[in-house]
């Protein structure tokens, strides 16, 4: 009965290893073979020669449930492995990918139609202030819905801060949508408030500023923001601090995190 | 370019934010669309539109194509100014599911008038004065439009 055992038995590693030769047996731990299952790149040292070291030995090393990968001190690990190596150039690339996929429409179009809205309520609404904040109230509603496509149509994880969720919005969600490249700038102490840097707006196209007036054209671009991150429990604010149409170089919007809202039981649902 | 998604969603803010689904504001909206789309068009190229049907056909082709990706699935006139447009999977239509025939009407008012503003724009702007309306009597994502032209006497200037 032993016997039979030993010869069903699958071919051991050393055998495979001699059967393979000896570079090959270190196949499953290559970094192209964990790059193709998917694994993060792990580029830092320590974990390269842990592997090696390991595999060299002969160690079958299965690591239980709970056991954290090998890593080393000097790089902070995230919350979520795939989030460690998103950095700035590979969201960018990812909101590139994401964009050649969407079903596009004709940029004129878009903001002649924006154009013609914000004509009819500059037209209905005698105060400006009442126009830019209608603007942003409509942004807000669709701020709501958007989120909802940004999650289904990227494949964007959690993220682990706030930085890292105006990374996203700059590189991918702004790309995705509108096509265009945005960057972050002045970042402050806290890292709670920083400013995006649009070089260039698809709304503006072919528009022109009566002069004196203190109308924000694209408000509705910060209700957006605002109302996508409020349905992920983000309470910020959100205004514009430079224009093109008035005058200057950019166009910037700043986005301030007021507070992370908590998910909370309405009144009548709680027990007394 | 910019994404299809960003586009319905401003669309149907624009149109339904406001209440417009009742009165005009929504053809209003769509008749200088199409008024200002149609002045950039004809910057870019001749068009020679003497007749009617000529104005029909570049709508129904580089228009439609421009706007939805697509053209108009079908064409018929009476020769007397009167023009029905089908487009059997109107894009903008796709979008809504509605089994009630009434309810999916109520719903679609505005972004059906937002249309028809579209087309009267664009043949004010090719000199044709008309009367657009629109109706749903095919099967759901199919609309038809008709077009009736005023042939208005006027002052042929150079």
């Amino acid at each position: 009965a032993a016997l039979r055992r030993a010869a069903r038995r699958a071919p051991g590693r050393a055998t495979r290893r001699r059967a393979r030769g000896f570079a090959y047996s270190s196949w499953s731990r290559s970094s192209v073979s964990r790059r193709a299952a998917g694994w993060p790149q792990t580029r830092c040292s320590t974990a390269r020669t842990a592997t090696r070291r390991n595999s060299i030995r002969g160690l079958r090393r299965s690591r239980g449930v709970g056991e954290p990968r090998p890593q080393c001190s000097h790089r902070p690990r995230s919350v979520r492995g795939s989030m460690a190596s998103q950095n700035a150039k590979s969201l960018a690339r990812q909101g590139e990918q994401i964009w050649a996929k969407m079903p596009k429409v004709n940029g004129e179009f878009f903001a002649l139609t924006y154009g013609s809205l914000v004509v009819q309520l500059v037209e209905d609404f005698d105060d400006i202030g009442e126009v830019n904040k209608k603007l942003e109230e409509m942004g807000y509603s669709i701020g709501t819905r958007i989120i909802d496509e940004f999650l289904a149509k990227s494949g964007v994880g959690g993220c682990a801060d706030f930085a890292e969720t105006c990374e996203v919005i700059a590189k991918v969600a702004f790309k995705m949508f509108l096509g265009v490249d945005v960057d972050i700038a002045n970042w402050n102490d806290d890292k709670t408030a920083c400013s995006l840097i649009l070089p260039e707006n698809p709304l503006n196209e072919n528009v022109e500023l009566p002069p004196g007036k203190e109308l924000l054209y694209s408000n509705i671009l910060c209700g957006v923001i605002r109302g996508a991150l409020e349905m992920i429990l983000l309470k910020v604010d959100c205004y514009y601090v430079k224009d093109v149409l008035r005058g200057d170089e950019t166009n910037e919007i700043r986005v301030c995190l007021l507070e992370k809202m908590q998910v909370e039981m309405a009144d009548e649902y709680k027990e007394s | 370019m910019i994404s299809e998604a960003t586009f319905d969603l401003l669309l149907a803010e624009a149109i339904h934010s406001r209440g417009l689904s009742g009165s005009d504001e929504a053809e209003l909206q769509g008749f200088e669309v199409g008024f200002r789309l149609m002045e950039r068009a004809s910057q870019t190229r001749v068009l020679v539109a003497d007749d009617h049907l000529e104005a029909i056909k570049f709508l129904c082709k580089d228009m439609w194509i421009g706007i939805f990706g697509k053209q108009i699935d079908k064409l018929q006139t009476n020769h007397r100014g009167v023009f029905v447009l089908k487009d059997y999977a109107f894009r903008w239509l796709t979008r809504h599911s509605c089994a009630d025939e009434a309810l999916s009407r109520a719903r679609t008012q505005g972004l059906l008038q937002f249309s028809c503003g579209l087309l009267r724009g664009a043949l004010a702007n090719l000199g044709s004065q008309a009367i657009v309306t629109a109706e749903l009597s095919l099967a759901y994502p199919a609309c038809s439009f008709n077009i009736q032209i005023h042939t208005l006497p006027c002052n042929i200037t150079n």
